[in-house]
């Protein structure tokens, strides 16, 4: 079991897939939800299999021969960059069940497809070979399509259609990064390999130039194209609103809470490490991008009447954190771009969960028709008022923690960007706030709302898991951040981006851990 | 007595056998009898396992004496007839390979063939036909001689011609026949006078001997390179026609779309591999000093034939003229296959399997497209409209088969374009590589379309597929062909790819 643990960890949902196919459209359901609890236990026992300090190499690996001739495996292994997101999506994988145990149409290939995508998305996450990650990473669109485009609302096609299109380009750019890898690496050492670390600290031929870039760069911008289209970064952000919108709940929970992830996740797995120098010199360019991904996305999403499209451009915004704090590359701001990546998979799943409850009971999104919800549904507002606060950033809960360190590690790395992104938080407050305002409070104005019933015991164990794990990460974060912190400072000392002013960095690392500041909010 | 049997019959069972069938069938139509129909089919599907069995045979006893010394072969009871014919035929593992594929492909259109003609009146000819047409291709990816490469393209063509339009009566199908029979004739005689060039400049029409020769004259100026050159360029036109590369490919959609649906899921795999067979025996095995010339010119033609592919099925609403498009398409991919050779030596392994994951799936899909077809008489999209839920296996299957042509993981059609590119960048073709993954974005789209119908589209009228007792064996092939996309990108060593 120790040694094939992550192979179980892929293998249960794919079992529990081909299980559902003969099963009726009740014991479907059923039977997912009892194999991604399962994925969750195995999650559990991973937690405690998992040794933080060991930062050498990827831990309980397994690697079986593929395609001999070019020397590719099915290699997996988990670290500390990795860990965090597998726990993550074995986490949401039986919420986002729940949130659409309701949906009745088809149930049974509903299931099969969110089992698939628990396979790929957690196969993605382990896969420390790099053909293996790109067959995973390809193989999530395939079921996340027809969630949208069979489940979804109105517009799903076109959505569908959109949010593949836009993730296949950039993937399949990635592919020729991967080929010239391939192949440079093969003229290099004379062998081929597929492992991802071996491509690390490969040696470019600077000379070599195509349009003034060198191949190293070159290499940088179609790995990051790839990740920027899937995280989603500002310009190429417009699948997500419609894909959101259209998917069914449990749909758009996974696909805030991981999918994103797989972007961000690749950056910090490939693109930086891959070409580091090129990373360095396009950093300003990120981090503006960065800074308007998040200015922007607040504004849109203070600009929208449809619920879920506010939390869709919310995501926008929060993940422009994570980039920004890549970018500064010092270890707060990594261990906060870590940190802000669970945060937002937990606070911006639960709004999608709470926006589906309310949508199953209304069937509408549309703000006007909402309105003094809070009388009528106390717990549901309790719940929503309290992730909403979570994904501002209310210090005590966990979207705090993140924000703040990507802030102080932006701030330490330069001033004028860490001035920019606090304004960010700041329009943050301002869209949730007046979300709160217009579902919850004023004056009951449909009729329609009269009626409504409050959390079902299903929707109650939907979302209290998150609510403990937003009130546990927001005040005693240090469980999960010492699991990944050793990785993110070898990561830094490995790559070591000099950001940072070389005084600066012995400075930063002496002064009292990053970590300890938001308690010391929280005990005040 | 010995002798013929270990120079002739044994080695060349895998091709003997369809030749018995065909003749075997052609008695059999004195016996026109509908009961006989069953037996018909046995008997034209048992001479391709045959042949694979034997195929597989001389594989196991590999190196046979036959493969050892076909040239100098001094043994002393040899007739000089047999001699000379083994002069014109080579026998080693590529064309073993490829007569395995030829079994395999004509097998499973053997089995589709009842798909699209168990309603009307054609009965046997197809058969005999289909059993000539593999004659004519395993004949042709192991010709040693131009008069046999020749010979056996003709073998294949005019049989083929005959099929596209064997149901008289649609004159859509006799259309596409002429189409496909004027264009094809027309290659014929640019091969020809391709070939008739290369015999005035060496004196001889034995492959091996014109490599030899053109090795020995590498940077010689006594070759007389205007008539090397034109040689090869037409013979590049007329093989272009044959595997349907652009410009040449006018001839594909209607060809594609008016022939029966059978035949062209047997057209697009079988017939298709043959050509890409002799392809690589003309490239690789005679012009491969030349390299320089023709690698540039057959990597353009590449590029512009997964455009014209990919784009003109953007906006196909018929399924069997979009898929026509996109065999234009896999075409370019296969010509960079053709056109990336490693320093070691050009290596079959990446190009068959890449022919052998396509073969399957064109067959899979046009074997469905056949079912519907017989059901509603269209082909047009909005056919498979919810086939996904309303019939969940075939569905799924062409999902999976759409997937596949896509070259989207985890399906062999991903893994055959992902050891392709690689290997193109291998040799330095990078360039060549960013455009053809661009065509793969482009074709992308028209793929999802069909699944965008199959899953998410709610149909006009129910589509009422025959019932699955009536074809069972085909259902089952189909179902087989669709695994097999999952089974080859799981162990491509399967398909020899990891053989190293």
């Amino acid at each position: 079991m120790h040694d094939t643990l992550l192979l179980w960890l892929i293998l249960v949902p794919l079992l529990g897939a081909f299980l559902c196919i003969p099963l009726s459209e009740r014991l479907s359901k059923s039977l997912a939800l009892v194999t991604s609890l399962v994925g969750l236990c195995l999650g559990v026992i991973l937690y405690t299999q998992f040794d933080a300090s060991q930062v050498e190499k990827f831990q309980l690996v397994l690697s079986w021969p593929w395609i001999r001739s070019f020397n590719i495996n099915f290699a997996l292994g988990i670290d500390g960059l990795s860990f965090p997101l597998v726990i993550l999506t074995k986490f949401m994988m039986p919420i986002a069940i729940l949130a659409s145990w309701n949906e009745d149409r088809r149930a049974r290939a509903f299931m099969i497809c969110y089992l698939f995508l628990d396979v790929a998305m957690t196969g993605t996450f382990l896969a420390t070979d790099i053909f293996l990650f790109y067959v995973f990473w390809e193989l999530m669109l395939i079921p996340m399509l027809l969630l949208i485009g069979v489940w979804g609302s109105k517009d799903r096609i076109y959505a569908a259609l959109k949010f593949f299109l836009y993730t296949f380009v950039g993937s399949i750019l990635m592919l020729v990064a991967i080929f010239y890898l391939f192949g440079h690496f093969q003229a290099q050492h004379g062998a081929y390999t597929s492992q991802i670390s071996s491509f690390y600290h490969m040696a470019f031929d600077p000379d070599a130039r195509l349009f003034g870039l060198n191949a190293q760069a070159w290499i940088f911008l179609a790995f990051a194209l790839a990740f920027a289209i899937k995280v989603p970064m500002f310009p190429l952000h417009t699948w997500l609103p419609d894909a959101h919108v259209q998917a069914p709940t449990g749909g758009s929970i996974l696909l805030a809470a991981v999918l994103l992830k797989m972007g961000t996740y690749g950056l910090l797995r490939f693109a930086i490490p891959i070409a580091p120098e090129a990373f360095r010199f396009f950093t300003p360019g990120i981090v503006v991008l960065s800074l308007i991904g998040i200015i922007y996305g607040a504004w849109v999403a203070f600009q929208q009447t449809d619920f879920k499209k506010l939390v869709a451009y919310s995501s926008v915004n929060h993940m422009a954190f994570v980039t920004l704090g890549i970018c500064a590359f010092n270890v707060q701001s990594m261990s906060g771009a870590m940190m802000q990546m669970i945060n937002h998979g937990l606070s911006t799943g639960a709004l999608f969960l709470l926006v589906g409850m309310l949508y199953e009971r209304r069937h509408t999104r549309n703000f006007n028709d909402f309105g003094g919800i809070a009388s009528i549904l106390p717990f549901y507002s309790f719940f929503l008022v309290f992730v909403a606060c979570s994904s501002m950033g209310v210090p005590g809960l966990n979207g705090f923690v993140g924000e703040f360190l990507v802030l102080i590690g932006t701030y330490l790395a330069n001033p004028l960007w860490g001035m920019v992104a606090t304004t960010g938080v700041i329009f943050g407050s301002i869209y949730m706030l007046f979300m709160i305002r217009r579902v919850l409070f004023g004056p009951v104005t449909s009729a329609e709302n009269r009626g409504l019933k409050d959390l079902s015991p299903r929707e109650w164990a939907a979302i209290l898991p998150l609510g403990i794990f937003i009130v546990l990460l927001g005040v005693y974060p240090q469980p999960l951040m010492n699991k990944f912190q050793p990785t993110l400072a070898k990561y830094l000392t490995d790559i070591s981006v000099p950001q940072v002013p070389a005084n600066k960095v012995s400075e930063v690392k002496v002064v009292a851990p990053p970590v300890d500041s938001p308690m010391e909010e929280n005990h005040e | 007595m010995n002798s013929v049997i270990e120079y002739f019959f044994y080695p060349l069972s895998p091709v003997l056998s369809p030749i018995v069938a065909g003749l075997l069938l052609i008695g059999a139509e004195c016996f026109p009898k509908h009961s006989l129909k069953k037996l018909k089919y046995g008997i034209a599907g048992l001479a391709m396992l045959i042949s694979l069995f034997a195929t597989f045979s001389i594989l196991s006893h590999w190196p046979i004496p036959f493969a050892a010394t076909p040239l100098n072969a001094g043994t002393a009871n040899i007739p000089t007839w047999l001699l000379a014919f083994a002069h014109g035929f080579r026998l080693d593992s590529a064309s073993l390979m490829f007569f395995a594929a030829i079994a395999v492909f004509t097998f499973l259109s053997v089995v589709f063939m009842d798909l699209s003609f168990s309603t009307s009146e054609v009965k046997g000819e197809i058969l005999i036909l289909t059993m000539f047409i593999a004659t004519g291709m395993m004949l042709l990816v192991s010709a040693d001689n131009f008069i046999m490469v020749f010979l056996a393209l003709e073998l294949l063509s005019l049989p083929t011609y005959v099929l596209v339009g064997v149901t008289h009566k649609d004159r859509s199908a006799c259309e596409a026949a002429l189409k496909y029979f004027l264009f094809g004739s027309f290659a014929t005689v640019l091969l020809v006078f391709g070939i008739a060039l290369l015999y005035a400049q060496f004196g001889t029409l034995e492959i091996p001997r014109m490599a030899a020769a053109i090795q020995a004259h590498q940077g010689d100026i006594a070759l007389s390179r205007v008539l090397v050159y034109s040689g090869l360029a037409l013979i590049i036109i007329a093989v272009g026609f044959k595997i349907g590369a652009a410009p040449f490919h006018m001839w594909v959609p209607d060809a594609y779309q008016g022939a029966p649906t059978a035949i062209t899921g047997f057209m697009g795999s079988a017939v298709k591999l043959a050509g890409f067979g002799l392809v690589m025996r003309l490239m690789w095995g005679l012009f491969l000093p030349f390299a320089d010339h023709w690698v540039t010119l057959l990597n353009v033609l590449a590029v512009v034939t997964m455009f014209v592919g990919n784009l003109a099925a953007l906006v196909q609403d018929n399924l069997k003229r979009m898929f026509a498009y996109s065999s234009i398409s896999h075409a370019g991919y296969l010509l960079l296959a053709i056109t990336s050779i490693p320093a070691a030596g050009p290596n079959q392994t990446i190009l068959l399997y890449y022919l052998c994951v396509y073969g399957l799936l064109f067959l899979g899909l046009f074997a469905i497209l056949a079912l519907i077809e017989q059901q509603t008489k269209s082909t047009d999209i909005f056919q498979i409209s919810g086939m996904g839920w309303s019939h969940p296996v075939l569905g799924a299957c062409m999902a999976v088969f759409a997937l596949s042509a896509a070259g989207i993981p985890p399906t062999a059609g991903f893994l055959a374009k992902y050891v392709v590119f690689l290997q193109a960048v291998r040799t330095g073709h990078t360039d060549i590589v960013i455009w053809a993954v661009v065509s793969s974005m482009v074709g992308a789209y028209y793929y999802l379309r069909t699944i965008v119908y199959l899953y998410m589209k709610d149909p006009r009228e129910k589509l009422a597929l025959p019932p699955a007792k009536q074809h069972a064996f085909a259902l089952v092939c189909i179902v087989a062909c669709a695994l097999s996309m999952f089974y080859f990108a799981v162990t491509p060593v399967a398909l020899g790819l990891s053989a190293r």
